[in-house]
C-alpha cells in the first residue's frame, strides 16, 4: 500500500516536472518567433532603406560623373557616337550634351 | 542487535505510521495544488481579474508599397519605413510626478533636448490638444532622433512607423509617377491609375503574452504574412527621360515659349520611352494653360501629352498625303495647278483663298509634301469625298483614346460628320481644325514606321514579352508607308526639315506651324502672332526605330516660330541621343562608327 502510494506521487511529480519543462520550451519558442519577426523586420526595413540609397547613387546624370573618379580609365559613353580610332584623352573631352551655342548639326 | 534479526514490533509500526502521514499530507497537498490551478484557469478571483485583462497582443508588420520601376528597373518610387514622433498628453499628466507643476512643459523639454526640436513648439501641441490620447509631433524622424528617443523611453511619448514615399531620381517623369497623399495613397499619375495593384497588405502577429507582456505561445493560424505592393514597371526608360526634359527645358528657354512637350516612341513595339510636358510662367503674360495642381507639387499637374490637344498644322500633311496617294486621287509624279509666285494665292473651288509660305509654281504631288505647300494639298483635299477625308482621319485613329494608361486623357478634336463643311475639307489637309494630342500623332506617325500598321501604345509594361508588337489596325499599305518615308526624308534636305538634320541618322520628318488658338472666352478664333510649333520625325530611315515628337508652345516670335526652326533641332537632338543610348549604329553615310571601346 505504502509503495503504490509512493510510486503515485512519483509518477504525478514527473509528469509534473515534464509539463514544466515542456510549457517552458513552449515560452522559450515563441520569445524567440517573436524577437525572430522583430529582426525580420528590421532587416526589411533596413533593406528598403538600402535600395532606396543604391537607387538615389546610381541616378544615370551621377554615375555619368562618378565614372571617372572611380578609375580614370572609365568614360562614359557619349551620347554622340565617336570615331573608332578616337583616344582616352579625346573622349574624356566630347560633349555630353550638344550645345545649342556651337549650333551642332547646323 | 545481531545481524538478521527483525526490528522490535513498535518501532517499525511507528515508522510506518509516520510514512502513512508523510504521504498522505503529500497527497493532500498535490490534490490542493491542483484544484488551485484549475481554479486559476477556469474562475479566477475578482483581485486577479484586472491583472489578467487582455492575454493577447497584436503586432502589426507594415509592409511596403509596390516600387514604380521604368524599363531597365531603374526606381521611380517607393516606400521605406520612417517613424514618426507622437504623444498622448492625457497619459503625460496622469503619470506624472507629484512635484511637477507643468508635465507637458517637462515633457516637450525632454524631446527638444533629444530630438533638436524646437521645444515651444512641441509644448504648444500637447497643451492644445492636453485631453487628446494621440497627438502627432513630428513627420519623419531623422535616424539619430530615433535613437535618442529609443535609448530611454520618455512617458506618454511614443515613436511609430510610418511609410515614406521616397523618389531617387527626384522630379525627373514626376508628372508622370504621381504623388501620394498623407495616407499613402495614390494621387495623380501612376500611382493614383495603378493604386490598387501598389497597395499592400500588412501582416500581424498576435500572440498569447504573460502579465508583463512577455510573448508565452502563438499558434501558426495567428502569424499573418505580410505582402508588398506589387512593383509597376513603366516603358518610360529614366534615362532617355531625363535626356529629353533637359533638351526640352534648354528649348523652351531659348525661345521663351510658354512650355513644350515632348513625346519618344519605340515604334517597334509600341513602347513609350520618353513623355515630357512643362510649362514657363513668363512675366507679363498670360500663360498658356491653367493648372493649379502643378503650382502645388510637380506630380500633381495634368499630363499636357495626353490632356491637352493641338493643332498640328503642317506635320498633318503626310497622313492626308498617303491616304489620297493609296486611294488614287493623285499620283506622286502627277503636276498639280499650284500657284507660281505671280499668282500669289489658291483659290478653291468655293472661292476659299489658300496661301503658301512660298510659290514654286506647279509642282509634284510629290513636291507638294516635300514643300509642304498648303495649295497643293487643298486641290487634292477637294478630289477627295468628305467622307473619304473623315475616313482617313479616323485610318489613322485620331479622335480616339490611345488607352496608354495616364488618366484624363483626351481624345482631341475631330469635326463631326454633321458639321463637316467644304471648309473643313480643306482645313483638316493642312492640319488646321483638328486638334491631336502628342501622343496620338506619334501613335499615327508610328504607321509610316512598321509597314502601315498602328501599333498600341503601351506606358506600363504589363507582358513580360516586351517586344511582342500590339498591333490594332492597318492604316495604309506597307508600300505606301515605305513611299511616305521616303518623301519625308527629302523634307530633311530639300524642305522645311534643314535645322533638324543629322549628321549620324537618317531622319524622315515633317514641321509644322499653326496659329494659337484662342480661347472662347476671350474671343475665339486665333492668336494673329502667336504660335503652336512642331516637329515629328522617325529614324533610321531604312528600319525605323523610334518615333520623336516635340511642341513648342508660343514661342516669342522675334527669336523664331517656325517649327523647322524652334522644333527641329530639338528632335535632332534626341534622336541623335536616344538611338546611341540604345546602341543604334549610325546610318548616315560618312557618320562615325558607334563604339564602346577606344584606345587607351
Amino acid at each position: 500500500m505504502f509503495g503504490k502510494i509512493l510510486l503515485l506521487v512519483l509518477v504525478l511529480g514527473m509528469t509534473a516536472a515534464i509539463l514544466l519543462v515542456n510549457r517552458q520550451q513552449r515560452i522559450d519558442t515563441a520569445t524567440a518567433i517573436w524577437h525572430t519577426w522583430w529582426r525580420l523586420q528590421e532587416h526589411d526595413q533596413s533593406l528598403a532603406q538600402l535600395q532606396y540609397e543604391i537607387a538615389r547613387s546610381t541616378q544615370p546624370a551621377r554615375l555619368r560623373l562618378a565614372m571617372p573618379g572611380i578609375d580614370d580609365r572609365w568614360r562614359s559613353i557619349p551620347l554622340i557616337p565617336v570615331e573608332s580610332n578616337t583616344t582616352w584623352e579625346q573622349l574624356a573631352d566630347q560633349p555630353e550634351w550638344p550645345d545649342i551655342d556651337q549650333g551642332y548639326g547646323g | 542487535m545481531k545481524h538478521g534479526t527483525r526490528m522490535p514490533d513498535a518501532q517499525s509500526r511507528r515508522i510506518l505510521t509516520f510514512a502513512r502521514i508523510f504521504i498522505v499530507v503529500i497527497a493532500v497537498l498535490l490534490a490542493l495544488t491542483v484544484t488551485r490551478i484549475v481554479q486559476l484557469k477556469l474562475h479566477p478571483g475578482q483581485d486577479l481579474q484586472e491583472t489578467v485583462g487582455t492575454r493577447e497582443s497584436t503586432l502589426s508588420t507594415v509592409a511596403l508599397r509596390g516600387r514604380i520601376l521604368d524599363r531597365r528597373g531603374r526606381v521611380a518610387a517607393m516606400s521605406v519605413v520612417g517613424y514618426r514622433l507622437f504623444a498622448d498628453p492625457a497619459l503625460i499628466i496622469q503619470e506624472a510626478d507629484r512635484d511637477d507643476e507643468d508635465p507637458l512643459a517637462t515633457t516637450a523639454d525632454e524631446i527638444a533636448s533629444r530630438t533638436g526640436m524646437n521645444a515651444s513648439v512641441i509644448e504648444t501641441s500637447l497643451k492644445k490638444k492636453a485631453k487628446a490620447r494621440y497627438v502627432p509631433l513630428s513627420h519623419q524622424l531623422e535616424d539619430w532622433q530615433v535613437v535618442n528617443l529609443q535609448r530611454k523611453s520618455i512617458k506618454g511619448v511614443g515613436i511609430q512607423p510610418r511609410l515614406v514615399r521616397m523618389n531617387p531620381q527626384h522630379d525627373t517623369a514626376a508628372s508622370l509617377v504621381g504623388f501620394v497623399g498623407f495616407e499613402h495613397s495614390g494621387l495623380g499619375g501612376i500611382e493614383h491609375k495603378y493604386q490598387q495593384d501598389l497597395v499592400p497588405d500588412d501582416g500581424k502577429l498576435t500572440y498569447l503574452r504573460d502579465s508583463r507582456g512577455r510573448p508565452l505561445w502563438s499558434d501558426a493560424e495567428n502569424y499573418v504574412l505580410s505582402r508588398n505592393g506589387s512593383d509597376i514597371r513603366l516603358t518610360i526608360d529614366l534615362a532617355i527621360q531625363a535626356m529629353a526634359e533637359k533638351r526640352l527645358g534648354q528649348a523652351v528657354k531659348e525661345f521663351n515659349a510658354g512650355g513644350g512637350r515632348v513625346v519618344i516612341l519605340d515604334s517597334a513595339n509600341g513602347n513609350i520611352l520618353a513623355m515630357c510636358d512643362m510649362l514657363n510662367p513668363r512675366s507679363g503674360m498670360e500663360s498658356i494653360a491653367v493648372d493649379p495642381g502643378r503650382k502645388l507639387h510637380p506630380a500633381l499637374g495634368r499630363n499636357r501629352c495626353v490632356t491637352d490637344p493641338y493643332e498640328p498644322g503642317s506635320t498633318f500633311k503626310p497622313f492626308i498625303w498617303s491616304i489620297g496617294t493609296e486611294i488614287g486621287a493623285a499620283r506622286p509624279t502627277e503636276i498639280l495647278p499650284t500657284p507660281s509666285p505671280s499668282d500669289g494665292i489658291h483659290l478653291t473651288s468655293t472661292g476659299r483663298r489658300i496661301r503658301d509660305v512660298k510659290y514654286y509654281g506647279p509642282v509634284s504631288w510629290d513636291t507638294v509634301l516635300i514643300k509642304s505647300l498648303n495649295s497643293g494639298m487643298a486641290i487634292v483635299a477637294e478630289r477627295l469625298s468628305r467622307k473619304q477625308m473623315q475616313d482617313a482621319v479616323k485610318r489613322f485613329a485620331f479622335g480616339e483614346h490611345t488607352r496608354c494608361g495616364l488618366p484624363g486623357e483626351s481624345r482631341g478634336i475631330v469635326t463631326s460628320a454633321g458639321k463637316w463643311t467644304s471648309h473643313s475639307q480643306c482645313s483638316v489637309a493642312m492640319g488646321h481644325e483638328i486638334a491631336v494630342t502628342p501622343v496620338q500623332m506619334v501613335r499615327g506617325f508610328a504607321a509610316f514606321c512598321n509597314n502601315g500598321l498602328i501599333p498600341d501604345l503601351r506606358l506600363v509594361s504589363q507582358d513580360r514579352e516586351e517586344m511582342e508588337f500590339s498591333t490594332r489596325r492597318s492604316a495604309i499599305k506597307g508600300s505606301t508607308a515605305r513611299q511616305v518615308r521616303n518623301l519625308l526624308a527629302r523634307v530633311m534636305t530639300e524642305g522645311t526639315g534643314r535645322r533638324a538634320q543629322s549628321d549620324q541618322y537618317q531622319i524622315f520628318g515633317k514641321s509644322g506651324t499653326a496659329q494659337l488658338v484662342r480661347p472662347r472666352a476671350k474671343g475665339g478664333g486665333y492668336y494673329e502672332d502667336r504660335y503652336v510649333s512642331s516637329f515629328i520625325g522617325g529614324a533610321p530611315l531604312d528600319h525605323p526605330r523610334i518615333v520623336v515628337l516635340c511642341v513648342i508652345d508660343d514661342p516669342d516670335r522675334r527669336k523664331g516660330h517656325y517649327g523647322g526652326v524652334v522644333a527641329g533641332p530639338v528632335v535632332r537632338d534626341l534622336v541623335d541621343s536616344t538611338l546611341s543610348y540604345l546602341g543604334v549604329p549610325a546610318d548616315k553615310e560618312g557618320a562615325p562608327e558607334l563604339t564602346v571601346s577606344v584606345q587607351p
